[in-house]
């Protein structure tokens, strides 16, 4: 592969003999910020394919500094070693004496398809090897059609490629211009002198992703929570980064869809020979199609993709420093999250870095049960949530980034039970959380309509409800009735009563074994 | 695209071909919508009398039906798109009742014999008649060459266009040969970088024009025609991207202008490789531009969560037009680096016009709506009580342009916290001031109308 590229190089140079080509082969030093555009979900990543759209989701912003050395004149810098999922025309070079006249990315790639395609009129070798003797015969050729089946001309006569079972190759003096192993970013300028430039190259990369991940621990009994948030980088582009400074960026920004890298697709080579494979069974009754003939080298198909790792050997990397925060810079309306250090993030690969740990966060366990309809719906349970406000005071009051919570609750003999996940929007300060676990097993709770009136159509008008609950459980609990109050809907109750989004909210405080029971009417006026 | 540009068919001078491909002179025309009208002048020697000439080296995504071919001195007869490829199994299945030679390989000792062989038919394998027998074609699996004599005529490596011409005197023509063609489109990519601070924006455009059209064009004179043009018997997407602009310019650009279009004209000749993107500069222009946070609700209920305010930026593009593209907005971090802020779609832009730019959603101003009551006044009219919580987390006060949609004929404002304004019939307006590390509520009755 290497010869083959010095091979084009040349080419290219020899063709372009009035400007200059310049490579950069790598960059000197990366700088990726990650962007948040979804959950990360490793397993949903590990079963996605190689060609699967969630590859091109996810969003960075990645600024490379190179070295070049430019010739006195015009001359064209070819780019290498980029991330694969590049969206080129958001590319932006910085740093050159002139500014860049043009920017080309050239995605036609090298197959053996093109370089039949584009040699078509061409003259090459057509050698055939004897497979007794080994003897080679080799003669010079004329290609006269191209990848859909090869058709090629030997002192004046014409055969096809591919289509006799003889082994036999076509040799060709020079690859074609234009075509590259690679897709390639190249900008055309021109230098007032020689000299070595630094340059900065920045673009917009997918398959790069960050999400937030929450662990709250809950010591039995505890009025308190120790909260860890992670920073869970995700990196499924075929582009590993190695020891780089990182940034991940909180906050909804507007994408337009537009953003998506250009996937190359190689040339197919097809041999399309006559029928020369006989099913002598399946006469007098033709096949629709011919079959493929038969030879090694029936069909080529070369794709662009690198075959990832070993899909197996993904790694899910967690580097934790225990006591480890990481504080968000304002970058306009967006959190900014420069990490401490470089780090290095593999291709395939999900890495976990602590940046929040707040080992005492104040919050409020509530037991809560809604009526969403006029009518009590018996498959609706009791929901425990926990209750917290991001202000300092309640041991928290920092921005939180929208993702998942993972709630542990420590059983009596100290091992940590999973009790529930659920997911924040993004958090500012002074906010109020709610943090849905689950079910709760020990309130039960019975809810029914005992009367009802209509109107002289038919028209339901007032409904009263009785909702009784219980705490079997061994400590005291809070417990909240939720009805939501939708269109023009009233609520009579002789209990006090608060409305809060939306919702007519009565408030208990329920002592073990103790038993509580609301009535209430809802009314819908004319 | 290859050197041998043109080949005139057989009968007509070999030599005039190479001569004519030295003054091959291209202008492309790219248009938005995946179309582009290329012109391709060139001096051809014709001999007097009919000729038919081949273009070898269009457009592979030529539409052959638009192409025409002008110049003076000759006629054009009439005009061909051939496009039976030249494959193994064609080049078959037309040699049936010709004679083809076989050459077979006898494993053993890799001596050949040739035999002349009649090709009785092509149906699922390849009967032949050898001398007196009847044979099918590879039937024993060894090692079988077929050698033809010729390539029939009317297959090509290629789609080739031909076009016969009727001249009246030998000798060197000018001719231009234009026609349409698919594979060729553009779009405009903007990199705005803001300063909040300062209130400037510092908006590049780039042209972004791609080529998958299967052939390059050398050294073209590349005009982009800016402006939505119509195209039969296409699918029309009509979608557009939600618009950007507020309100639409009146200024006349200084672009060039065809018809109702504008268009851009590239500084040089270009090489427009084929799959490539190329990207060329044609906009550097620095503009006041301010943050707008902004809300906007189009009924009466409450949320369960809060809402993020919108983040606006807000400019005048007062000189120039802006062809439709993607608008990717840059703010600058701590360290001074530019970094991604988000992006926009803009459509057609007239000089002049007001834009408004959605870069995302603020993390620290929230506002979280709550239908405070509603009750009904008459049939179709209902009394709404709003409260409006709006939240700010940031250092610095701000300002949050909130607007209520859903007024109907008659609507009215009947108390209200802070002055609203109407935007319009149906819309109404408040700018509300948010302390900094604070909140504000906003909170008003209106009669929602008929």
């Amino acid at each position: 592969m290497r010869a083959t590229r010095l091979l084009a190089v040349a080419f290219f140079a020899a063709c372009a003999s009035a400007r200059a080509d310049v490579i950069s082969q790598r960059p000197d030093s990366v700088a990726i910020t990650f962007y948040h555009e979804g959950a990360v979900d490793t397993s949903e990543l590990l079963n996605a394919g190689e060609n699967s759209s969630i590859r091109n989701s996810g969003l960075a912003f990645i600024t490379e500094k190179r070295t070049i050395d430019l010739p006195a004149g015009p001359a064209v810098v070819k780019f290498e070693g980029v991330t694969s999922t590049m969206v080129p025309q958001t590319a932006d070079i910085q740093g050159l004496p002139t500014g860049a006249l043009e920017r080309n990315f050239d995605y036609d790639l090298l197959s053996p398809g093109s370089l039949l395609a584009k040699s078509i009129g061409e003259t090459v070798r057509l050698v055939r090897t004897d497979t007794k003797s080994g003897k080679r015969i080799e003669e010079t050729a004329i290609i006269r059609s191209g990848p859909d089946g090869a058709v090629f001309e030997v002192n004046g006569k014409f055969e096809a490629l591919h289509c006799s079972a003889l082994p036999e190759k076509l040799i060709f003096e020079h690859i074609p211009g234009g075509l590259t192993d690679t897709p390639t970013l190249s900008v055309r300028t021109t230098a007032p002198e020689a000299g070595r430039y630094t340059v900065t190259l920045s673009y917009i990369a997918t398959g790069l992703d960050w999400s937030a991940d929450y662990v709250a621990h809950i010591e039995p009994g505890s009025d308190k929570l120790e909260l860890r948030g992670w920073l869970t980088l995700a990196n499924f582009s075929d582009t590993g980064f190695d020891h780089v400074p990182v940034n991940a960026v909180a906050g909804e920004l507007r994408t337009t869809g537009a953003d998506r890298p250009l996937r190359a697709q190689p040339l197919v080579l097809t041999t399309n020979c006559w029928p020369t494979k006989i099913d002598w069974a399946k006469y007098p009754l033709p096949p629709p199609a011919p079959p493929p003939p038969p030879g090694p080298l029936e069909m080529v198909v070369v794709t662009a993709e690198r075959r990832a790792a070993d899909i197996q050997s993904v790694p899910l990397a967690v580097t934790a420093y225990t006591q480890q925060e990481i504080k968000a810079q304002a970058l306009g309306d967006y959190k900014l999250y420069p990490l401490p250090e470089p780090v290095t993030v593999a291709a395939r690969q999900t890495k976990q870095i602590q940046f929040v740990y707040r080992p005492d966060v104040t919050f409020k366990r509530v037991y809560r049960y809604s009526v969403y309809g006029s009518e009590a719906d018996p498959n609706q349970k009791t929901e425990v949530v926990l209750r917290l406000r991001n202000r300092t005071e309640d041991g928290l009051g920092k921005p939180l980034p929208a993702g998942g919570v993972s709630v542990f609750e420590t059983s009596d003999d100290g091992t940590p039970i999973f009790a529930g996940q659920d997911s924040i929007g993004d958090m500012a300060e002074d906010l109020p959380i709610e943090i849905k676990t689950g079910g709760a097993m020990d309130v039960p709770v019975e809810a029914r309509v005992t009367e009802y009136t209509t109107t002289g159509s038919g028209r339901k008008d007032r409904e009263k409800m009785e909702i009784t609950v219980e705490n079997k459980k061994a400590v005291p609990i809070e417990f909240e009735i939720r009805q939501f109050a939708f269109g023009s809907a009233r609520i009579d109750s002789d209990a006090h009563f608060e409305s809060e989004s939306g919702f007519a909210i009565w408030h208990f405080h329920l002592g073990p074994g103790e038993r509580e029971t609301l009535r209430y009417a809802m009314r819908w006026p004319a | 695209m290859r050197l041998s540009a043109i080949c005139i068919a057989a009968v007509t001078l070999a030599g005039a071909a190479s001569a004519a491909d030295q003054q091959q002179k291209l202008s492309i025309t790219v248009y938005n919508n995946n179309l582009a009208l290329v012109e391709d002048e060139r001096r051809l020697d014709m001999p007097a009398g009919r000729t038919r000439l081949e273009f070898k080296d269009v457009s592979a995504s030529i539409k052959p039906e638009t192409a025409a071919l002008s110049g003076a001195g000759f006629g054009v007869v009439e005009q061909n798109f051939d496009y039976d490829l030249l494959t193994p199994s064609k080049m078959m299945e037309k040699a049936v009742g010709h004679e083809i030679e076989i050459v077979r390989t006898i494993p053993g000792t890799g001596a050949q014999t040739r035999e002349k062989a009649t090709v009785l038919s092509v149906n699922s394998g390849v009967v032949l008649r050898v001398g007196n027998r009847i044979e099918v074609l590879s039937a024993d699996g060894l090692p079988t060459q077929v050698v033809f004599d010729s390539i029939p005529e009317n297959l090509r490596a290629q789609p080739t266009l031909s076009i016969t011409v009727d001249a009246a005197q030998a000798g060197p023509h000018d001719v231009a040969l234009s026609y349409l063609t698919t594979g060729l489109s553009w779009n405009a990519d903007y990199v705005a970088l803001f300063d909040e601070k300062q209130n400037t924006l510092k908006l590049q455009g780039w042209i972004t024009l791609t080529n998958n059209s299967g052939t390059s064009y050398k050294d073209a004179k590349t005009q982009l025609v800016a402006g939505d043009i119509n195209i039969t018997g296409r699918y029309q997407n009509n979608w557009q991207p939600p618009n950007s602009v507020r309100s639409a310019g009146t200024q006349t650009s200084n672009e060039a202008s065809i018809a109702d279009y504008y268009l851009y004209t590239l500084p040089e000749r270009v090489t427009i490789a084929e799959a490539q993107t190329k990207q060329v500069s044609f906009l550097d222009l620095g503009v006041n531009a301010k943050k707008v946070y902004k809300y906007r609700t189009y009924g009466f209920q409450s949320a369960q969560d809060p809402v993020h305010a919108d983040v606006d930026v807000d400019f005048s593009n007062t000189e120039k037009a802006l062809p439709e593209g993607v608008m990717r907005v840059y703010l600058r971090d701590q360290a001074g680096e530019p970094k991604f802020a988000g992006e926009d779609n803009i459509a057609h832009t007239p000089a002049g016009s007001e834009l408004s730019v959605k870069i995302g959603e603020a993390f620290d101003v929230t506002v979280q709506p709550t239908l405070v009551s509603s009750e009904k006044i008459s049939n179709a009219r209902t009394r709404y009580a709003m409260s409006y919580l709006l939240r700010n987390a940031k250092s610095e006060p701000v300002t949050v342009e909130l607007r209520q949609d859903g007024l109907w004929r008659g609507g009215k404002v009947e108390t209200e916290s802070l002055p609203s304004r109407r935007i319009d019939a149906g819309t109404l307006g408040w700018s509300v001031p948010v302390p900094a590390n604070g909140e504000t509520t906003l909170t008003f009755t209106v009669d929602s109308g008929d």
